[in-house]
């Protein structure tokens, strides 16, 4: 059997070996263990992708015992390729946020900062390999905690209520996912995703049982829909993404709800069937609310004060075209909720990256009308923000323009009304997406008229931050802004990559999609 | 109806009770009391429904290492007892 | 029409009763300029009586709101849940579903896993990657507590606050109470004993890992309580805990990913089964227990210092 076929655990276990070794090490060794061991987590998923693409999926038992009484993981081509894309996203966060971390974070905490990550990471490698819900649950508990974790580091007062919040939310989802989970398992009997969903058609061809595992997933689906920012359950993302240090906004939201919206998807496909699905209805309503969730998203956004929770409630819009995707109950569908999946990541952590580096160049405020010609004083991240808000929009070249024509693409396979919403959708949602985005994008770019009279406020401005940030070496001010215009760049690749050669990518999450079942 | 089932309807009720009446106290130290006197309870629960790793656990936990935080908690937010500390700091 | 396109603006952006909350990145502001905001607002509401009818007419309906939102969503979900525990096969009776899967841990379970416990041989043996994910939750906690609440005493400002906190704290250290110091000297010795006891028979009678650890967790907070946190400084020191989990974690981690790999490769993996009944016995079920055991107690006795001082162990100690 080849060596290849253990990657998957040892992403598992390294990970959490890293974690234990973080708390042991002083803060800036652990930094940099993390970023080594993320390479060589890019290189292991990178292996598996190409194992799986020639090969086919491939079952792993963990233990001596076989599937129903054992444990046991499965990798496929879409699993790889999602861990993949998460593990290049988690790389570029962590070493561009490293500025914004020394000043957010008291020193004697970033070990702990990163062995959180690590746990994160892990949990997250599990729950895309994972085949079994229980063990689902388990990771879910700790991405739950960890995220909660790397939001409370920062120590102002407003994180804190913030972190608080979503914590309370958390927990509640995490709980209503036990009870959906503890009655699936009492009327199935197996924990193990494949023979649940024998047990479930059984079941499901007696009409009185149909009520009672309909109610059981609608539970199970509400605490997931609560932890990612399905439609009603918005409200805790502005506060959230906008107080967190930079690092933590861009994985929470690029990478934590689409963890957690995964889950959700591998348990509507491989424990309980798409076609019982779409028969009890639960489909119907995930799709309401999802057209609920993006147009009410984009009209907060509009209205929003402060950048970052412009960017905030975008994401909720965001999320909103996955569910979408998932509602439209084809594969056709699916495939562009998976692809909204892997561009929203790209993108989204981009735009949570460069917002922080352009308030630092004005004076630390986040408002929009401070924020004025900040791209000029800040070439780089105003560029980046350029490249990802346009993707965001839908410009042609961008990953935006690709989701949006295969999104077009799925709901042409559908009859009628739901067409007609889905294009309708689209359309009004890429109109209001130009709105706030080309909106800002001018505000940064275009110099205020006070800019132009005199440079004496601003240089002002200018003196107070840079005497505050005279301690740090001008060397070490050199390396974060390297390592930011690094993984800028890289994420800037993937999402080229993604709009101009999208079928190459779409063909593998079909090909991906037909053993994931 | 046998014993074990008169005793089954007479636990499961005062835990219903006791969950309802952790919401409605007005005072911070009785609700925590109360919590953890369903967790004792709900030990009991464990052991008439036969699994006994589950009793000493909950019975651990529950009731005795997360009681003892709450209570810790409470020392910590409670501010009123601040005059009777620096009056007894400065006593010693 | 203008207060309804208002009422929706408010409602979207979920700023009913926030409106500090959106503004700069600056930092919290200092106890004085607290002291100033809080004289200006009073000021303001006095002068201004409007201003409060408003803001406790738009309190008033947002609490109206949120208890009749709240009232609903409990009596549905209530109802819903007592309604799906009424349609499920009942307690105690054979179901023929769940029966495939229990039915080898039951008859095969003694022999497979060679634990007399057949609970701590699944837990273990069977559904060991649920445990071992399980074992870092309580580690997670640990690691969120630490960044919540240490106090690091080379950066700690001579601020009246800290320092009040941890001389108030010293104060409280050995208990003057005469019942708890004596409850302390007779009992702690038992419940260590005990929680030894049942860490080392976790595969023979019930117990493991988890019950073990908490009990001997709280012996050595009763112990800390009773005696003061100097006795227990001697034999627990930072150093300790760090190390201690540390190890007990990694070899988890190793020694189950050993099992993995050779379970899924095919290869034997030579750990014996021993006698069922004896100490020694039940393979790997052992080291694993008492591995838990120890990461659970010192997250325990953690948690407890930290919330009593700041620190899991001694200041001066480090």
């Amino acid at each position: 059997m080849e060596f290849v076929r253990n990657f998957p655990l040892f992403t598992i276990v390294l990970s959490l070996f890293s974690s234990a070794l973080c708390m042991m090490l002083s803060g800036k060794k652990a930094r940099n263990y993390t970023i080594i061991y993320e390479v060589v987590l890019i290189f292991l998923l990178a292996m598996t992708v190409c194992f799986t693409n020639s090969n086919g999926c491939f079952t792993y038992t963990m233990g001596e015992f076989p599937a129903p009484w054992g444990n046991e993981i499965r990798a496929g081509l879409l699993e790889s390729v999602i861990a993949l894309i998460f593990a290049i996203v988690l790389f570029s966060s962590v070493t561009a946020g490293w500025h914004f971390l020394k000043i957010d974070i008291d020193e004697s905490k970033i070990n702990l900062y990163y062995s959180l990550i690590n746990l994160l990471t892990a949990a997250l490698m599990a729950i895309v390999w994972t085949n079994d819900i229980f063990t689902g649950y388990v990771f879910l508990e700790i991405l739950t905690l960890t995220s909660c974790g790397i939001l409370i580091v920062r120590e102002i007062g407003r994180t804190t209520l913030a972190a608080v919040r979503y914590m309370v939310l958390n927990l509640m989802g995490s709980g209503l996912f036990l009870l959906g989970v503890v009655l699936l398992y009492d009327l199935s009997g197996h924990l193990l995703m494949v023979p649940m969903k024998k047990a479930i058609t059984e079941l499901a061809a007696d009409p009185q049982n149909v009520q009672v595992i309909t109610l059981s997933v609608a539970i199970l689906t509400i605490g997931l829909a609560i932890k990612s920012g399905l439609f009603p359950f918005h409200f805790w993302m502005p506060d959230t993404y906008g107080w967190a240090t930079p690092t933590s906004a861009s994985i929470l939201s690029s990478l934590v709800s689409k963890g957690y919206i995964f889950l959700l998807l591998k348990i509507y496909c491989r424990a309980i069937g798409l076609e019982f699905i779409s028969r009890s209805g639960i489909e119907a309503v995930v799709f309401v609310l999802a057209v609920c969730g993006i147009i009410f998203g984009s009209f907060s956004a509009l209205y929003a004060g402060n950048i970052d929770r412009m960017v905030a409630f975008s994401s909720a819009a965001q999320t909103g075209y996955i569910y979408m995707g998932l509602g439209m109950g084809t594969i056709a569908g699916l495939t562009a909720a998976i692809f909204q999946i892997i561009c929203h990541a790209v993108t989204k952590s981009l735009l949570f990256l460069s917002t922080p580096y352009l308030a630092e160049a004005s004076s630390n405020s986040l408002l929009f009308k401070k924020l004025q010609g900040s791209a000029h004083r800040e070439k780089t991240a105003g560029f980046f923000f350029t490249v990802a808000s346009l993707s965001m929009v839908g410009i042609p070249i961008f990953a935006g323009f690709s989701m949006k024509v295969i999104f077009a693409d799925a709901a042409a396979g559908l009859g009628g009304s739901r067409f007609l919403t889905v294009m309708g959708v689209l359309a009004v949602s890429s109109l209001l997406n130009a709105m706030y985005f080309i909106r800002t994008i001018v505000r940064i770019y275009s110099k205020s008229e006070r800019e132009e009279k005199s440079e004496d406020p601003d240089s002002e401005n200018k003196s107070e931050n840079k005497s505050e940030n005279k301690e740090d070496n001008k060397e070490e001010i050199e390396i974060d802004r390297f390592s930011y215009t690094t993984a800028g760049i890289i994420l800037t690749a993937v999402n080229i990559f993604l709009g101009l050669f999208s079928w190459i990518t779409v063909e593998a999450i079909v090909k991906g999609l037909a053993s994931f079942a | 109806m046998d014993i074990k089932e008169i005793l089954s309807i007479i636990l499961l009720s005062l835990l219903i009770i006791c969950a309802i009446s952790v919401n409605f106290t007005k005072k911070l130290l009785p609700a925590v009391i109360i919590f953890m006197s369903y967790s004792s309870l709900m030990c009991i629960v464990w052991i008439l429904m036969e699994s006994p790793d589950l009793a000493i656990t909950e019975a651990a936990v529950g009731a005795g290492i997360s009681g003892t935080l709450f209570l810790m908690t409470l020392k910590k937010i409670e501010a009123e007892d601040r005059k009777r500390d620096e009056e007894n700091i400065q006593k010693n | 029409m203008k207060k309804i396109f208002k009422k929706i603006k408010e409602l979207s952006s979920g700023e009913i009763m926030s409106n500090i909350l959106d503004g700069s990145t600056e930092p919290d502001p200092s106890r004085e300029q607290l002291k100033e905001i809080k004289k200006e607002t009073i000021k303001s509401l006095e002068e201004n009586p409007d201003f409060e009818a408003i803001v406790e007419r738009q309190r008033k309906s947002f609490n109206l709101l949120y208890y009749s939102f709240a009232f609903i969503g409990s009596v549905c979900l209530i109802g819903v849940l007592l309604y799906l525990v009424s349609m499920l096969p009942r307690y105690g009776v054979e179901n023929p579903r769940t029966v495939e899967v229990v039915k080898r841990y039951v008859e095969n379970g003694l022999e497979e896993t060679g634990a007399v416990n057949i609970v701590s041989g699944m837990i273990l043996d069977y559904r060991a990657f649920d445990t071992l994910g399980e074992s870092h939750v309580l580690f997670t906690a640990l690691i969120c507590v630490n960044i919540l609440l240490r106090i690091d005493i080379k950066n700690m400002r001579s601020d009246y606050e800290d320092y009040y906190t941890i001389k108030r704290d010293v104060y409280y250290d050995m208990s003057h109470d005469g019942v708890l110091r004596l409850a302390a000297f007779v009992f702690s010795p038992c419940i260590l004993t005990f929680g030894i006891y049942i860490l080392l028979n976790g595969q023979i009678s019930p117990g493991g890992g988890f019950s073990g650890g908490a009990v001997l967790g709280a012996g050595l907070i009763l112990m800390s309580a009773g005696f003061g946190f100097d006795k227990v400084d001697k034999i627990f020191t930072l150093k300790i805990n760090n190390i201690v989990t540390f190890s007990a974690l990694t070899f988890y981690s190793f020694a189950k990913g050993y099992v993995f790999f050779t379970g899924a490769n095919g290869i034997e993996n030579h750990i014996p089964k021993g006698t069922p009944g004896a100490i020694l016995s039940g393979g790997l079920i052992l080291p694993l227990d008492i591995a838990v055991g120890i990461v659970v107690a010192c997250t325990m006795f953690g948690f407890y210092s930290l919330f009593r001082r700041g620190s899991v162990a001694s200041h001066i100690n480090g």
